[in-house]
């Protein structure tokens, strides 16, 4: 087991109980129940504009459902989303004149984990473009900082909004790798993707959102 | 974490071809059409000097303030820090700093040279370095707090000229009484206290209440 991928202590939990979203006068969805525990993957289909994101975002506690509960554990006791979840959003959030590594540097320095940077650069094959500005990188290469972000980040949950959308065929490779490694180390993802679920953990799921 | 913000801040804004001194351009502008249109009389100018400078700083920090949160809050990079687990506190005291550092260091360098395109006299430059000085703060979190409000709404760059504007007021006050005070009484003249008193103020009020508007505009 690498530094990268450690061990956590405790199993987690994201409770969703009775979510109502909408959007302006728009209902995204009603009455949406699911429990994301230690080691499932969740795979959330459905059209574009259909809610996904905001479903996610929800998740990760960065914005409020308007019905229902949403509950983070960490062993048996309540937690803030903060201490659970690392949201990757579908936009890269690298700041166009930092280099590679001075963009993930500060995120892992944020995180308390510098020491993982250049592993992290290593696995996602960033390592030979460690000091270009992040404005050259293409799509895919974008992507893959933000994979390692969520990799330094050291959170048990994983929140991915199309994670594999600009990738090519290694990089969703990587994806699943990575993937695969943080459900063995005890961690847990939801996974935002028009591409074909993946079974990726023993504990495979699929929500799919659908217009009513 | 404080420190981590305000050194990449720095690095960003060395790094992005001079955005950072288009407050101190307008600073020197400002300062020159003034003289210009008070006919460069140096008798004219000079009693009129202090309420320039310190005019010219006021619309210079203005002209900077609707940047502060506007690019993290759109890149999302803010709603990262909110989800790596601290409090906004310390992200908003960070942008206050580098907002500090990039955007009313370079004006009080700039000072003493507009001073001398005046003509006055030492201690008058002196008295409005120190009054700004103190009046700093304020003008920082005033800067920070409309910044965090209108974070995320289209067209806030007006908002937030005028939303400002009643809070300068007393700055500007205090500010010119202490100018005038500064050569017979130096900084233990009243008019310090009360820039210092704002100042407090602002600092105490604006990090939580900055913190709470962010909070609220990200969800």
């Amino acid at each position: 087991m690498t530094a990268l991928f450690s061990q956590f202590p405790k199993p987690t939990k994201i409770e969703a109980y009775a979510l109502g979203m909408s959007r302006g006068q728009n209902v995204l969805f009603e009455d949406l129940s699911v429990t994301i525990s230690s080691g499932d993957v969740l795979w959330i289909q459905g059209d574009n504009g259909i809610g996904k994101t905001t479903f996610l975002e929800a998740l990760a506690g960065l914005s409020r459902p308007d019905e229902g509960n949403l509950h983070w554990y960490i062993g048996d006791s309540l937690v803030t989303p903060s201490h659970l979840v690392s949201y990757q959003p579908h936009r890269s959030f690298a700041k166009a004149s930092l280099t590679v590594r001075e963009d993930l540097m500060f995120w892992a320095g944020i995180y308390g984990r510098k020491d993982l940077v250049d592993e992290a650069l290593d696995r996602v094959n960033l390592s030979n473009r460690k000091t270009l500005a992040t404005q050259g990188l293409s799509a895919g290469q974008k992507r893959r900082l933000a994979l390692a972000k969520l990799a330094v980040s050291n959170k048990a949950t994983w929140v991915m909004d199309e994670p594999t959308a600009p990738m090519d065929m290694d990089g969703a490779k990587l994806i699943d790798g990575f993937v695969t490694q943080h459900i063995k180390r005890g961690g847990s993802a939801i996974i935002a993707s028009h591409a074909t679920p993946r079974a990726l953990s023993i504990n495979t799921r699929k929500l799919v959102l659908k217009a009513a | 974490m404080i420190s981590s913000i305000v050194r990449r801040d720095l690095i960003l804004a060395f790094r992005s071809g001079g955005a950072w001194l288009h407050g101190l351009f307008f600073f020197g502008v400002f300062i020159a059409l003034a003289a210009v249109s008070l006919g460069g009389s140096l008798n004219v100018m000079r009693p009129l000097a202090p309420a320039i400078i310190w005019l010219a700083l006021i619309f210079s920090a203005q002209l900077s303030f609707p940047s502060i949160f506007q690019e993290d809050f759109q890149d999302g990079n803010l709603a990262q820090l909110k989800l790596a687990g601290f409090s906004l506190f310390p992200v908003v005291a960070a942008k206050a700093i580098s907002f500090a550092l990039l955007s009313i260091v370079p004006l009080l360098v700039a000072i003493p040279f507009a001073s001398l395109v005046f003509d006055i006299r030492y201690d008058t430059t002196m008295g409005i370095l120190t009054s700004i000085l103190f009046a700093a703060p304020a003008l920082v979190m005033y800067g920070v707090l409309s910044s965090a409000i209108l974070s995320g709404r289209r067209g806030g760059g007006f908002l937030i000229v005028l939303m400002t504007a009643p809070f300068l007021i007393p700055l500007l006050i205090f500010g010119l009484a202490a100018v005038t005070a500064f050569p017979l009484k130096g900084i233990t003249a009243l008019e310090f206290r009360a820039l210092i008193g704002l100042s407090l103020i602002a600092v105490a009020v604006g990090i939580p209440a900055a913190a709470g508007a962010l909070n609220a505009n990200l969800e």
